[in-house]
């Protein structure tokens, strides 16, 4: 009985002596921290139609301003003056590094040069896609290689054409002062709320909204609500309710839908897309929390 | 409730009716110019050119609606106490419901708030209510009270509801009710039912020698009255559909039968003429009938009676305990247990008695079935091993969900709206007793009532003044 015990109590000292010992040991599982990413969801008709204007729409006048940088767009209009800039063409480089800020004129140089010899050799500006969301001295440079395209005229009328077919220059272009250029409508008439912004909206009223759910089940409960908006976010007057309803149900889910919007304001929502939201429908159903 | 008128409600400037109107007119050139007029009034309608951005939101976040009940004017010294008393009914009828949040009124900033003028939604903002309530009440020379009160959104800023009645004093509490009513339907869309009672058994004494007496209290556990004395075992009292008589069985003769009982007289009678025990007794939805168990032999069968003409109708006729039948609100059909099929189920039949079908399936033992008086469910007790459960299913027997459960859970009942429910719940052990409790219908805001004693079997009464 007694040795028993004792080589039990061995035993066991023995087996938790080992797992003070070996198991403290044991490396911690340290799960990989896993950074969110964040993605931005674009409407690709935000960068394809987002120029739509009408041709014929009368130009803009603050497009004149003079500090404006060298874009794509103006190389349309450079087009007419071919002809009669052949000569300055030959010194280009001269005349326009003399003005260069003076900090970096050698880093400048080395830039310029390998632009020079890749625009003897291929007359195809690739570099022109490079020069756009480079700052001032790189502009120049783009200047310089339409000069040097003077050169070779039918090549340089092919490039052009080619223009409106960049993506990436035109996409750009809103954010550039030079954007406004384009005629007609700068915004475009197919600019639109990307998927992200009516999400973060949408999430906004939702915080705010307390549907009357005591009806569960109630058809009554779709409010369908029209509402007008201020440039700051802020709600225009009040808000109107589209569907008529004659039942106290409706009547409540109405009120608690437009109590919503009115809480929640002021809304976060894109300058540049007033147009878009500054008149919206917004559907309330809360057929998501009855479905449980 | 003498008279009760809607005050001070904002004409609704509609440009759809000033478009109708015009469109009234008497000779042709009138109704040229109405058309011409509607056709405006359309295009102000139409939607812009543009395309508009239409946003689903469906989803919410559901919470206690924060509302501040500020403090009611009162005449006098004595009226503004009792203005105070009023406003904690209203409070605690909206907190009961678990659907308000009744705010402190020590945190209000607008402390003149007043009926006869427009609140400082500012100030109501910034202590995050989402409505206001302002109140006058006033006691007249003849034993009447009057009482103004009027329902603002604080955000639009715009009146909800504003009302004026008139109650007899001894029914003071009914004010603060009727309010709490009318703020409940406005900003919930159902029915209110404070201003409501409750049947129940009240009951006293030891487990082994307890005292059971029929009662009725307001739904707040206030204004009880006892109405037998507790001589007699009494059981499963329901209401009428005026609310003004009581159902119930009692063993007062010796033999246990059903009695029929005016609330506003006190008169009781017995009936129905049976040879034998009758139990389970309910009204049909007009008031008219009586429907309730006849026990014969080891069986139980359905009957109606019908009050006036005292004409029996049998309604089933089976070798089983057929019991605690309960009519549909439009009466066409009645919901009941049954053990035809080897154990305690629900079963639907029409109000003839014809085509019973069993509509429960699940698990367990269901009794004690409940239509709702909004006809889209039936409540009852089911019964598993070792717990006693209430649930809710569909009239067809679809879609049981289960709202609580206990060690001996019973009887539930419902209230007026259809989303509230009362039944009783028994402890264990010799010092246990039965506890009536409310839950609604999510399941959630399960509470207990108040009752002077140990208290079972809750009848909830239909709306006191529809």
């Amino acid at each position: 009985m007694k040795l028993g015990l004792i080589i039990s109590m061995v035993f066991h000292s023995a087996l938790l002596a080992f797992a003070l010992f070996s198991l403290t040991t044991a490396k911690a599982l340290k799960p990989n921290e896993v950074k969110s990413i964040p993605m931005e969801i674009v409407d690709i008709s935000e960068l394809t139609k987002l120029k739509a204007g009408l041709k014929k729409a009368p130009e803009k006048k603050e497009t004149k301003k003079k500090d404006q940088k060298p874009i794509a767009k103006e190389i349309k209009e450079k087009k007419k003056k071919k002809k009669p800039a052949p000569k300055r063409a030959v010194q280009p480089t001269a005349e326009k590094q003399e003005p260069l800020p003076p900090k970096k004129p050698e880093a400048q140089k080395k830039k310029v040069k390998p632009v020079k010899k890749k625009v003897a050799k291929k007359p195809k500006p690739k570099p022109k896609k490079k020069t756009k969301p480079k700052p001032k001295p790189k502009a120049k440079i783009v200047k310089k290689k339409r000069k040097k395209k003077k050169f070779n005229e039918d090549k340089i009328a092919a490039l052009l054409n080619k223009v409106p077919d960049s993506g990436p220059t035109a996409s750009k272009l809103p954010d550039l002062p030079g954007a406004k250029k384009v005629k007609g409508n700068p915004r475009g008439k197919h600019l639109k709320m990307s998927i992200n912004e009516i999400d973060a909206f949408r999430r906004r009223v939702s915080q705010c909204w307390n549907p009357p759910v005591g009806g569960l089940g109630a058809e009554e409960l779709s409010v369908k609500l029209r509402i007008k908006l201020n440039k700051d976010g802020t709600l225009k007057g009040q808000p109107r309710v589209l569907n008529r309803g004659a039942s106290s149900f409706h009547r409540a889910a109405a009120d608690s839908a437009a109590r919503a919007v009115w809480q929640c304001q002021p809304y976060n929502l894109p300058a540049r897309k007033y147009d878009t939201w500054q008149d919206m429908i917004l559907n309330f159903n809360p057929r998501d929390m009855l479905r449980g | 409730m003498a008279h009760r008128t809607r005050l001070w409600e904002t004409p609704l400037q509609n440009s759809v009716l000033q478009c109708n109107l015009e469109l009234f007119s008497s000779n042709l050139k009138k109704a040229f110019m109405a058309l011409i007029t509607s056709f405006v009034c359309l295009l102000g309608f139409s939607s812009p050119s543009y395309a508009q951005v239409e946003i689903d939101i469906t989803e919410g976040n559901v919470q206690a609606i924060p509302i501040a009940i500020s403090v009611f004017e009162g005449k006098t010294f004595e009226d503004q106490r009792f203005a105070q008393e009023v406003v904690q009914v209203i409070q605690a009828d909206l907190a009961g419901s678990g659907l308000f949040e009744p705010l402190d009124p020590l945190s209000f900033i607008q402390k003149d708030a007043s009926v006869l003028s427009v609140p400082k939604f500012s100030d109501w903002r910034v202590i995050k209510a989402q409505a206001v309530v302002v109140g006058k009440v006033e006691r007249l020379p003849d034993r009447r009270i009057k009482a103004q009160y009027r329902l603002w959104d604080v955000f639009s800023g715009k009146q909800l509801s504003g009302e004026q009645f008139f109650i007899e004093n001894e029914n003071w509490r009914r004010v603060g009710h009727v309010i709490a009513d009318t703020i409940y339907k406005r900003l919930t869309g159902e029915t209110g039912y404070f201003d409501t009672r409750v049947a129940f058994i009240d009951e006293t004494g030891g487990k082994k020698r307890r005292i059971k007496r029929l009662a009725v209290m307001d739904q707040d556990g206030h204004n009880l009255r006892y109405l037998t004395q507790g001589q007699h075992l009494v059981l499963t009292p329901r209401f009428g559909p005026r609310a003004d008589e009581l159902t119930f069985m009692s063993y007062e003769s010796g033999v246990p039968r059903v009695y029929l009982l005016n609330l506003k007289t006190g008169l009781k009678r017995v009936v129905g003429d049976f040879p034998n025990m009758t139990f389970a007794p309910r009204f049909s939805p007009n008031g008219q009938k009586i429907i309730m168990s006849l026990q014969q032999g080891g069986n139980a069968n359905i009957f109606t009676l019908d009050i006036g003409s005292k004409q029996t109708v049998r309604l089933t006729n089976s070798a089983s305990i057929d019991t605690a039948p309960s009519y549909s609100p439009d009466g066409k059909k009645i919901v009941f247990e049954s053990d035809r099929g080897g154990s305690k189920q629900l079963y639907v039949m029409n109000s003839d008695g014809s085509g019973a079908k069993r509509i429960s399936f699940g698990d367990g033992r269901y009794s004690t079935p409940v239509w709702s008086p909004r006809g889209d469910l039936i409540a009852f007790t089911k019964q598993v091993p070792g717990r006693f459960l209430i649930g809710v299913m569909k009239p067809d027997g679809s879609g049981e969900r289960i709202l609580t459960e206990g060690y001996h859970n019973e009887g539930p009942t419902w209230a007026p709206n259809g989303r509230v429910l009362m039944f009783f719940r028994e402890s264990p052990g010799a010092k246990g007793g039965a506890r009536i409790y409310s839950v609604d219908l999510t399941g959630y805001n399960e509470r207990r009532v108040r009752t002077p004693s140990w208290g079972s079997d809750p009848a909830w009464s239909p709306r006191v003044n529809k």
